[in-house]
C-alpha cells in the first residue's frame, strides 16, 4: 500500500507533538517543547492484515486552522485535529476549523480528537461534549496513552475504507 | 544542470543546496554544500527523508515550469539535515524526461532564535488562558497556575523576550539577505512582526495590570496595619519579594534621621514602589547588593536607590538607532500610570549611562 499523509492540526499546546511520540515512540514528557514548523515522521499500522504506512505531519499550533500555510495540505489523505479538553479557548472555533480543512481537502478524512482526558472528570467531559456543535470523535490522553493507539487504528480503517 | 543552476540563481534569492531528483526520486545533481550525495544514492531520496516521502507522488503533479511550492521551517528532515530548513520544489525539464529541483534553504540559526520566542509566548499564552478560567472559576481545567507561577513566569517571560529582541537585532545586522529574512519575519504564522512585538508589549501590559490585582491581594491576605513603621513594612516588602522571585535581595534601607517617627501612607503604593523597585534591581542589575534612601520631604516620602546599574538602558545609548521597548521602560511607565491616579511620581535620574537612580515620591503625613 502506498504511504498515507496525516497532519496533525490544532491550536499551540494542545498536544500534537505528545500524540506524535506516544504512537511512535512510545514516550511521553510533561515539559513542552513547541514546534515551529512541521517535523515529520512515519510508521507502520497494521488494519485487518493491510499494512499501511503512515507519514505524520506534526505541524506548529495555530489558533485557527486558516492560519496554516496552505503549501503543509499538499497530498494529505487526512487531518487529525487536536483540541486540548482543560482549555476551552483551543475548541470554542471548533465548527470554522473544521469546515475550512472539510474546503481544504474534500475527500479527505478529518478526526476530531480532545486530548488530555485524563485531567478532566466524567462529568466536565460530558459537559465539554454537549456544549460542542460538532461530535468529538475521540478523546485520548497522550500522558497515558489511553486511546492514542486506537486512534491510529480507526484512521487506518477509514483509509483502507 | 549549470543552466538550472543559473536560472535559479536568477529567480531566487538565495539557497544552501540545490539538488536535481529524477521522476524515481534519485539524485541527478547536486551542487554540494549542506550534505554529500554519494552515500544517499543507493536508493531514492524519499527513503532518506520521510518529508519527501509524504510528498512525492504530488510533486510529480505539479505542472512545468509553475512556481515552486514552498515549504517552511522543516525540522530536522533527514540525519543529514539535522537543522532546520526551508524546501522548495519545482518540476524541471530534463533531456527527454523531467524532474524535480529541490532547493534547500538552511535557517538554523534565525528559526532557533524564533523557537525560543514562540517557546515564551506560547508558554505565557497556555497560562493566560488558565489563569482566566482561574478566575472565572470554570472547572475545565486542571492546571490553574498558582500565583507564585504565574509571577515567575513573568519574570522568565520578559528576561526572554529581551534576549530576543537583542539576538534579532544581532541577527538583522549580520544576515547576508536582510530582504530575505525580512520576508520571513512578515511571515503571518512567524509571532515577529511589528505588530506582533507591539503585541507582546500589550501582553506586558496587560499581565501587569493582572499583577497589580494579585499584589492587592497578598496586601489584604498580610493585613498590614494602617499605621506602621517604615522599617518594618521596608522588611515585609522585601521578605513578599524574596518568596516571590524564591532569590535574596540584599538590600540596605538608608532613612534620613526625621524619620524615627511612624508614617500614615498609601501603603498600596508603598509596597509597590518599593516591590517593583526590587524586581527591577532584580531582573535588571548585575550587582547584588541595593541601597534604598528614604527621606521625608514636606508631606512627601521619598524613596530612592543608587545602585541599579542598567546595562540594558546603557545599551539602548549606545546604539540608539534601534528604539527596543524594554521590559525596564515598559515596568516603569506602567508603575508610572499607577502611582499618577495618587497623585504619587516615579521618574528615573541617569547620569552618564551609569548608574540610573530611580526615585518615587509619595503623599504622606507624619505622626510622632
Ligand atoms: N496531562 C496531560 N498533559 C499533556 C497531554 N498531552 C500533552 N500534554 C502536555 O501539554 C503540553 C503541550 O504538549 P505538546 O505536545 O508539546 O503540544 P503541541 O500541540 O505539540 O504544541 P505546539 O507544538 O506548540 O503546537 C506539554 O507540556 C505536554 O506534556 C495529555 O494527554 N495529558
Ligand atoms: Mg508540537
Amino acid at each position: 500500500m502506498t504511504s498515507k499523509k496525516i497532519i496533525l492540526s490544532g491550536s499551540f499546546g494542545v498536544g500534537k507533538t505528545s500524540l506524535f511520540n506516544q504512537f511512535i515512540y512510545n514516550r511521553f514528557s510533561d515539559k513542552y517543547l513547541t514546534t515551529i514548523g512541521v517535523k515529520v515522521n512515519k510508521k507502520n499500522i497494521l488494519v485487518d492484515d493491510t499494512e499501511i504506512p503512515l507519514l505524520l505531519w506534526d505541524i506548529a499550533g495555530e489558533v485557527a486552522q486558516d492560519k496554516v500555510p496552505t503549501s503543509y495540505f499538499l497530498g494529505a489523505s487526512g487531518v487529525i485535529y487536536v483540541f486540548d479538553l482543560t482549555r476551552p479557548m483551543t475548541y470554542q472555533n471548533i465548527q470554522t476549523d473544521i469546515n475550512y480543512l472539510k474546503d481544504l481537502l474534500p475527500g479527505g478524512i478529518i478526526k476530531i480528537v480532545g486530548n488530555k482526558v485524563d485531567l478532566v472528570s466524567d462529568e466536565q467531559l460530558e459537559n465539554i461534549r454537549t456544549s460542542l456543535p460538532i461530535t468529538i470523535d475521540i478523546v485520548t490522553s497522550a500522558k497515558t496513552g489511553q486511546n492514542v493507539e486506537e486512534l491510529f487504528l480507526d484512521l487506518g480503517k477509514e483509509l483502507i475504507r | 544542470m549549470k543552466d538550472i543552476i543559473q536560472h535559479s540563481i536568477g529567480n531566487q534569492v538565495k539557497f544552501s543546496q540545490l539538488v536535481l531528483l529524477d521522476k524515481e526520486g534519485y539524485i541527478q545533481q547536486s551542487c554540494k554544500s549542506l550534505f554529500d550525495i554519494a552515500p544517499l544514492n543507493k536508493k531514492p531520496i524519499q527513503a532518506w527523508v520521510p518529508f519527501i516521502e509524504s510528498i512525492f507522488d504530488s510533486l510529480l503533479l505539479l505542472k512545468e515550469d509553475s512556481s515552486a511550492v514552498r515549504f517552511a521551517k522543516i525540522e530536522k528532515p533527514a540525519s543529514f539535515l539535522p537543522g532546520y530548513y526551508d524546501f522548495t520544489f519545482t518540476k524541471v525539464k530534463m533531456q527527454d524526461t523531467e524532474g524535480i529541483l529541490w532547493c534547500i534553504y538552511d535557517y538554523t540559526d534565525l528559526y532557533k532564535q524564533l523557537l525560543a520566542y514562540q517557546q515564551r509566548h506560547n508558554e505565557l499564552e497556555i497560562y493566560r488562558q488558565l489563569y482566566e478560567l482561574g478566575n472565572q472559576q470554570i472547572k475545565h481545567s486542571a492546571e490553574i497556575p498558582s500565583r507564585k507561577n504565574f509571577f515567575e513566569h513573568y519574570i522568565k517571560y520578559n528576561n526572554h523576550s529581551n534576549q530576543f529582541y537583542t539576538k534579532i537585532n544581532h541577527l538583522l545586522s549580520i544576515h547576508e539577505n536582510p530582504f530575505d529574512l525580512f520576508s520571513l519575519l512578515k511571515d503571518k504564522s512567524l509571532n515577529a512582526s511589528t505588530v506582533n512585538v507591539q503585541n507582546t508589549i500589550k501582553i506586558f501590559s496587560e499581565i501587569q495590570e493582572d499583577y497589580y490585582q494579585l499584589l492587592q491581594f497578598e496586601i489584604e491576605k498580610n493585613s498590614i496595619p494602617s499605621l506602621l513603621q517604615l522599617e518594618s513594612l521596608c522588611n515585609h516588602v522585601k521578605n513578599i519579594t524574596e518568596q516571590k522571585l524564591k532569590h535574596k535581595i540584599d538590600v540596605s534601607f538608608n532613612y534620613a534621621p526625621i524619620i524615627d517617627s511612624q508614617i500614615v501612607a498609601h501603603k498600596e503604593l508603598i509596597i509597590q514602589v518599593l516591590f517593583n523597585l526590587f524586581i527591577i534591581f532584580y531582573e535588571q542589575s548585575p550587582q547584588t547588593k541595593m541601597t534604598v534612601d528614604f527621606s521625608i520631604l514636606k508631606n512627601e516620602a521619598h524613596f530612592s536607590t543608587l545602585n541599579i546599574a542598567i546595562t540594558e538602558f546603557s545599551l539602548e545609548q549606545q546604539q540608539n538607532t534601534i528604539k527596543q521597548p524594554t521590559s525596564l521602560l515598559v515596568r516603569l511607565a506602567l508603575i508610572k500610570k499607577v502611582l499618577q491616579r495618587y497623585n504619587s511620581s516615579i521618574a528615573t535620574e541617569n547620569t552618564n549611562n551609569v548608574p540610573l537612580k530611580i526615585f518615587a515620591n509619595i503623599p504622606c503625613q507624619t505622626i510622632e
